[in-house]
């Protein structure tokens, strides 16, 4: 399926294996877990799989890190690994910070107006209510 | 190609309409009558079958606010829900009417273009449509409760004039815009006999039922029945019997749901067992009411019987047989109810404490512009009939004879209105005198319930008119009686039974939480990806 | 004229809110109404491209076509009402916030002409979506926020790992050249590409199976809020995932069952909403039976019918929009959304204002809605597509049959409490009425802008690099 990745394929495999082995965990959390901050939890684990994944897959041993500085001058894909996914990953990091630090806040907000934070106890939405 | 938006047929609707709904008009509500009114406007005068289904729908709206005011919350969804019903069926209709024509103007509507079975499934949808606003039988849930439930003034416009758009949607469908289309002529058999089925239940229905404005309701459904019975012959004789009847139905409801109106008003009593003498208390509105009724009965004398003259001559050119049997047992039943309008209301003993008000004056006008109407018809019976044939030649009918306006002429023979009702009137005047002659010592009762030779002796609220209690024997008749008791409701709400079960189904889905929302989500991408491809 | 505009000036606005505090309602309106007029004056230079560039791949690319202009005006329009109603009560910084962004994430959603500056407005409009859902700050509101959030981060989960997978096998990111590669992808990994995008798509726009949390998070939220997320957020995922769909070519197949499940949740939705007595869980649903319609039409990739989906989308919008509105000044008197409230109140205009725009939610004439529905069913019927003309028609009687329960309570009920509406709202609202007024009568302006956005959606109207 992932063959198409071009070389190092026996890294990336084991990458690839690996991540969703983890993101396979994160989703069990994800729909397992009562405690809402555990489930939250689950999902930043689950996150983390896939930019590992993204990112473990676009790694080549013989190349070089990204990064622009003297005898560098210029992005050369034949000297260093893509540089667009390790951007990618980085904005993707924060929004998921971002995001995770509201969740975490309405929980908190959530938590001192009811007294819990279970997911299976959260009964305040439905027909009249 | 003909120019159909400007038709006679369009004016003579339209004309009825505004001859019922003018007088009518009452501050509270004039937006809404308006919006009705201008709502019949662009349905009769469409040209396209957009135009038409927005005036077919904003009729079904606007009646249904004005209704909104006085009925009860279920009779208005089942008010609502049976004429959108039959919207979206006329809507499905002009769809595939599109998928085959790619246009909805009535000039590029070409029916021979159409295959059979799409033509036979228009013809299906719309007859779901005309149905059910005609109230033909399993389609007719919602007639009697919203008109019994309307103001007294407003079921006057129901009754007279919103039941007779069905009849106008199947004459323009079927006789002018798909007249070309290979309608399978079993539909029609079955929509003939229909008529005539619905006509002979709510004759029965009609006569058992003790409130006023119900046994009008069924009245209105049997009558619009013949009418259905006869345009489904789909002849010209036939179409302008159905035209005639319109017209003279349209008056002859104004007139009785105006006098019960007025009955109403005087006495806040709605059924037949709390009215009864108020031929004492106002007998302009007893004269009235009989001339409605004779009328109603199909009698001769009065402008019923030339519309009936023409049913039963148009069935008769039909050699339909059966069909006009049918529709006499059902036209003579129809003495029985009619008697029980007279009685129950007029005649007999007037109840105790019975505190009366008066009747709005302006509650005559349209009784007596109907009743005058009715009246004139009678001696003149060819008036409509030029009018009404000019319509049927538009449509491709042969044109009917008008040339004397005393005479009107059928397939199988005339007769003379003036002359007519001449006879009858010297023959009713002899028979009074000969009565008044031979029961001239007759005394007159001073106490109603002198009636101790009976052998029992009624109590002061035992009330013994015979309007009271009529129509319960029917129950007792073997063949009457099941059809007294079933009542397609039953099936319509086991329907919606049905629906909100389903209903509960569904939105307990609606109702779970977060975890299982992500885990369905997560199942249906895993089925996906092992089932899809 | 910058499409940058449509994303830098709230963003801007946000970054300047230190400056007018105490004045950021009118800041709101003012800020709407002029992108509805750059968007406006936007009508004669279709189609636009902006290009920001660092070095090629580095390039955040925006595009503004036929179909995507009628959207964003659109949802300038429906912000700068939205924005006007709130101008009565006054300043309110969360409200502000929230919902600068979500204009800013919903107008990205639609310009952004590549996948992962499409994932980040994503972000964006579900972040500020979240916090719309919390603006009540009682346990209603964060119990929906938080439900939102659970459901929102698994869809973007699966959002980003189809990105990812489309990069890593194809590497590129713009829409366009997406389009012209992804045939050479692996069929399998193809599926499993489109599989991720619909989930990812599919739960945000509201789709049968993956719409369980809708009524929920509607019941959680201000009416006023309802209003933005039925006519904006929805709509935004919804064209993306349908404009992703035609440029990628995906076959008669894929695009049967995305009519099928459209199909489903109309047919889920109605029937949800036929026992409903919660104003806003009703509306709710009244909107996800809509996306079911429109994902129907949509799905037959038909130039007419795509035409009478985007006028569904317009028509919905502005009806929705005004019954929300109209709600939120119920729910704002008696503190309530019981469907029984709409018995307890009397005040003429709101009435009328709440049947009319009901009528036109319904397709009923002489209103936009009618004309929108019309054209659907002939489009649907042209197609032969019966079943699905019948499919519609039963089912809006299930419509019919709720929202003309809620419009009964008008004339009935007694003790009812005179209601006091201002004016301005009822100029805001009767305007909105009359615009479906207007449209319902003379459809033919409006029918004409949206087959030109049809055509352009359907006719792979990508920019090659």
């Amino acid at each position: 399926m992932f063959d198409a990745f071009g070389s190092s394929a026996l890294l990336h495999q084991a990458i690839t294996l690996l991540c969703f082995i983890i993101f396979g965990v994160a989703l069990f959390g994800v729909l397992v877990k009562k405690n809402l901050f555990n489930i939250f939890l689950a999902f930043s684990i689950a996150e983390a799989a896939l930019f590992l994944f993204f990112i473990g897959n676009h790694y080549a041993a013989q190349l070089q890190a990204p990064i622009l500085f003297e005898g560098l001058s210029r992005f050369d894909p034949a000297v260093m690994v893509d540089p667009l996914p390790q951007a990618m990953i980085l904005t993707t990091i924060v929004i998921g910070i971002a995001v995770l630090a509201l969740a975490l806040t309405f929980v908190i907000r959530y938590y001192k107006l009811t007294g819990h934070m279970r997911i299976d106890e959260m009964d305040e939405l439905g027909e009249d209510r | 190609m003909f120019h159909f938006e400007a038709t006679l047929l369009a004016h003579l609707f339209f004309g009825l309409s505004l001859l019922v709904i003018l007088p009518l008009l009452r501050r509270r509500d004039l937006v809404l009558h308006l919006l009705l009114l201008l709502s019949l406007g662009i349905l009769f005068y469409a040209s396209s079958l957009a135009t038409l289904f927005i005036g077919w729908e904003m009729m079904g709206w606007s009646s249904y606010f004005i209704l909104a005011s006085s009925a009860r919350v279920a009779t208005l969804q089942r008010y609502i829900l049976f004429n959108l019903g039959g919207a979206f069926a006329l809507l499905g209709a002009i769809a595939l009417l599109y998928g085959f024509m790619g246009s909805l103007e009535y000039r590029d509507i070409d029916a021979s273009l159409l295959p059979p079975w799409a033509m036979n499934a228009i013809a299906l949808l719309l007859f779901v449509a005309v149905f059910v606003k005609s109230g033909i039988i399993g389609l007719h849930d919602w007639v009697v409760d919203s008109y019994s439930e309307a103001t007294p003034l407003f079921s006057a416009i129901l009754s007279a004039i919103l039941s007779k758009a069905g009849i106008y949607l199947f004459i323009v469908m079927f006789m002018v815009l798909l007249k070309e289309g290979a309608t399978e002529p079993l539909l029609f058999e079955i929509m003939a006999w229909l008529g005539v089925i619905t006509s002979i239940v709510a004759t029965f229905k009609a006569i058992s039922q003790d409130e006023m404005r119900r046994l009008l309701a069924y009245s209105s459904i049997a009558q619009i029945g013949y009418i259905i019975t006869i345009l489904a012959l789909m002849q010209g004789f036939a179409l302008e019997a159905a035209l005639y009847h319109t017209l003279i139905h349209t008056l002859i409801k104004l007139l009785l749901f105006m006098n019960i109106a007025s009955i109403i008003a005087i006495t806040q009593k709605e059924r037949f067992s709390e009215l009864g003498g108020m031929i004492y208390h106002a007998p302009v509105l007893f004269l009235l009411l009989v001339i409605g009724i004779i009328a109603l009965a199909g009698m001769p004398l009065l402008g019923g019987f030339n519309s009936k003259f023409l049913i039963y001559t148009a069935l008769l050119e039909e050699k339909r047989a059966l069909l006009l049997g049918a529709v006499m047992f059902s036209s003579a039943s129809a003495f029985l109810y009619c008697y029980k309008l007279v009685y129950g209301i007029y005649l007999g003993q007037r109840p105790q404490e019975a505190s009366l008000h008066v009747s709005p004056k302006s509650y005559y006008l349209p009784q007596l512009l109907s009743a005058a109407l009715l009246v004139l018809l009678a001696l003149l019976p060819s008036l409509p009939v030029g009018y009404l044939s000019v319509i049927g030649v538009e449509l491709g009918f042969a044109p009917l004879d008008d040339s004397n306006l005393f005479i009107l002429q059928s397939a199988f023979g005339s007769f003379h209105g003036g002359a007519l009702m001449g006879a009858f009137g010297v023959a009713f005047v002899a028979l009074l005198g000969l009565l008044q002659l031979a029961h001239s010592k007759a005394k007159k009762v001073k106490d109603p319930l002198d009636i101790s030779y009976c052998g029992e002796v009624p109590r002061s609220e035992t009330n013994l008119h015979f309007g009271y209690g009529m129509g319960y024997e029917l129950h007792r008749i073997s063949f009457i009686a099941p059809l007294l008791r079933h009542h397609s409701r039953v099936l319509w709400d086991r329907l919606s039974l049905i629906a909100s079960d389903f209903s509960a189904l569904l939105s307990s889905l609606y109702s779970l939480s977060a975890q299982h929302v992500t885990l369905l989500a997560l199942l249906l991408f895993t089925l996906l990806l092992l089932g899809g491809q | 004229m910058s499409l940058l505009y449509f994303v830098l000036l709230p963003l801007l606005a946000l970054f300047l809110m230190p400056l007018y505090r105490k004045h950021l309602h009118i800041i709101s309106v003012m800020l709407n109404l002029t992108l509805l007029t750059l968007a406006l004056t936007c009508t004669h230079t279709l189609p636009m491209v902006e290009r920001v560039a660092v070095d090629l791949p580095f390039a955040i690319t925006f595009v503004l076509e036929r179909a995507s202009w009628l959207l964003l005006t659109l949802f300038t329009l429906i912000m700068s009402l939205v924005s006007l109603y709130h101008l009565r009560y006054g300043n309110d910084k969360a409200l502000f916030v929230a919902s600068t962004m979500l204009g800013v994430g919903v107008s990205g959603l639609i310009l952004s002409h590549d996948l992962f500056n499409i994932y980040i407005f994503f972000e964006i409009s579900s972040i500020s979506a979240y916090l719309l859902t919390a603006l009540n700050q009682d346990v209603k509101a964060y119990g929906g926020a938080i439900r939102y959030m659970i459901v929102g981060a698994f869809a973007s989960l699966f959002l980003l790992l189809g990105i990812m997978l489309i990069y890593l096998s194809i590497g590129v990111l713009d829409i366009g050249a997406i389009a012209e590669r992804f045939g050479l992808i692996e069929p399998r990994l193809q599926f499993l590409i489109l599989l991720s995008l619909f989930i990812g798509f599919g739960i945000k726009a509201e789709l049968f199976g993956l719409n369980f949390w809708v009524a929920d998070i509607y019941q959680a939220s201000r009416s006023s809020v309802g209003s933005l997320f039925s006519a904006l957020l929805s709509k935004s995922y919804l064209f993306v995932l349908f404009h992703l769909t035609y440029l990628l070519h995906v076959s008669p197949s894929q695009l049967f069952f995305l009519g099928l499940i459209g199909a489903l949740t109309f047919v889920a939705a109605e029937f949800s909403a036929f026992k409903s007595h919660e104003s806003k869980r009703i509306f709710a649903f009244s909107t996800l039976g809509q996306i079911g319609i429109i994902t129907l039409a949509l799905s037959y990739a038909d130039a007419m019918l795509s035409a009478a989906a985007l006028m569904l989308i317009l028509t919905h919008a502005v009806a929705k929009t005004a019954l929300f509105l109209a709600l939120d000044l119920l729910e704002r008197h008696f503190h309530s959304s019981h469907s029984t409230i709409f018995a307890r109140f009397h005040a003429p205009f709101l009435m009328g204002i709440i049947a009319l725009a009901g009528l036109s939610l319904l397709g009923i004439p002489p209103f936009a809605g009618f004309v929108a529905k019309l054209s659907i069913l002939t489009g649907l019927a042209s197609l032969e597509a019966y079943g699905a003309v019948a499919l519609i028609l039963l089912i809006s009687l299930i419509e019919a049959a709720y929202l003309f329960r809620l419009l009964t309570g008008f004339r009935q009920g007694t003790g009812k409490e005179r209601l006091y509406v201002a004016w301005s709202h009822k100029l805001l609202l009767g305007f909105m009425v009359l615009l479906l007024l207007g449209f319902g009568l003379m459809p033919e302006p409006l029918l004409q802008l949206c087959q030109a956005a049809a055509a352009s959606m359907l006719g792979g109207n990508h920019v090659p690099l």
